[in-house]
């Protein structure tokens, strides 16, 4: 088998430090184990899918190694959408097609919204109890602490890179602080994440 | 039927402007379907966001909740599969490109210039949501409790690795307290 010419390019995934699971990969997945391979990985996420996503699809299915997952995460997570659902897609449309997509995607959406929906409803029979309304107000608190600490644990990546948290605090006061519109944010904010990058590679050995 | 077309449009488009998942879509998803479209009040904004963090999966699920609020089980089928296919088919796209030319130098470029408007927009999220919570609770609500739990949650969930489930039920059982 000639070499890949994947394996003489330098990948990002290279600065994780994972052990690498190459050699242990299972067969190409058909469209059945696709679908209950999602399946399951939707139905494990609470608060959100993706720190499960490596354990199901490197570890237990064994159908990427930790490179090839490092890849398929970085492209699916700074492009629009949801991040694992990218992830889905992309996966879904390598090993099977675009049905192979539409069916991972499903299969990793649709069992939780069951759940959901039924919580939701269940949940309306409860309005105007005073401890219902007291507990959810707590609740949808601390689900706003979970998201600014995502936002926070983003931050933390910065390092000594402290020309990065410009763009993210005016990003953050022209939304919450503001109200602007987000694609108008978007647009302005990236156009600056550029410039200050650039900038700051310049004479450099280029961005990391 | 106009419900339908109408979500369809709403969660088609925003799809495209998702950068950082749908939790960092929270406050461009409350000013169009509560303040702009009066689809649902702020406390049921609130409550749909708490039932999306709480339940197994995505946090994409927030969507179709909407969805099923405005018009049932249609409704949150329309609008999950609207939210979810334009950037689908976007990063199909991209992967199919970049498994032909892999262009590390460039990805990671777009990379450094995401990260901090992702953060960015995160945060502005959760300060959104204990806006909204806060509105909802009537316009003399005391915002030091709301504002306190987030603060917790927030510094404690980014020094520990507990299943973010436990932070959300330490939460509901402070609010309790506080309310006896």
């Amino acid at each position: 088998m000639p070499p890949s010419p994947r394996d003489a390019l330098p990948r990002y995934s290279e600065t994780v430090e994972h052990v690498v699971t190459k050699g242990a990969k299972a067969r190409t997945p058909g469209l059945w184990e696709v679908a209950l391979g999602f399946g399951r990985l939707g139905l494990l996420g609470f608060g959100g899918v993706g720190p499960h996503a490596r354990h199901v699809l490197v570890e237990e299915r064994r159908w990427l190694d930790d490179m090839e997952y490092a890849d398929v995460l970085g492209l699916g997570q700074p492009l629009p959408g949801a991040n694992i659902g990218n992830v889905a897609a992309i996966l879904g449309d390598r090993w099977a097609g675009p049905l192979g997509a539409v069916v991972a995607v499903a299969a990793l959406n649709f069992p939780p919204l069951v759940i959901a929906v039924v919580l939701a409803a269940a949940l309306t029979r409860l309005h105007g109890a005073p401890l219902f309304v007291a507990v959810e107000t707590a609740v949808v608190a601390g689900a706003a602490g979970l998201v600014i600490g995502q936002g926070l644990r983003i931050a933390a990546t910065f390092g000594p890179h402290a020309y990065r948290f410009a763009p993210a605090a005016l990003t953050a006061a022209l939304i919450a602080v503001w109200g602007f519109p987000l694609p108008l944010v978007l647009l302005s904010m990236l156009g600056l994440g550029f410039v200050v990058e650039r900038r700051a590679h310049r004479g450099s050995d280029g961005p990391r | 039927m106009e419900a339908l077309i109408a979500l369809a449009l709403r969660f088609g488009l925003l799809s495209l402007v998702a950068i950082g998942g749908a939790n960092a879509l929270i406050p461009q998803i409350h000013a169009e379907t509560v303040t702009r479209l009066h689809w649902l009040d702020d406390r049921t904004f609130a409550e749909l966001v708490a039932v999306a963090q709480s339940a197994p999966g995505p946090n994409v699920l927030l969507i179709p909740l909407i969805g099923w609020h405005v018009a049932g089980w249609p409704g949150a089928l329309v609008a999950l599969s609207a939210f979810l296919m334009p950037s689908s088919t976007l990063a199909i796209v991209v992967a199919r490109v970049f498994a032909r030319h892999p262009d590390s130098a460039r990805l990671g470029a777009l990379r450094g210039a995401l990260r901090p408007v992702t953060a960015g927009l995160l945060i502005a999220s959760g300060i959104v949501l204990v806006r909204t919570v806060a509105a909802a609770s009537g316009p003399h609500a005391a915002l030091v409790p709301e504002i306190a739990i987030a603060a917790g949650v927030a510094i404690l969930s980014t020094r520990t690795t507990v299943n973010p489930l436990w932070w959300l039920l330490a939460a509901g059982a402070v609010g309790a307290l506080i309310a006896r």
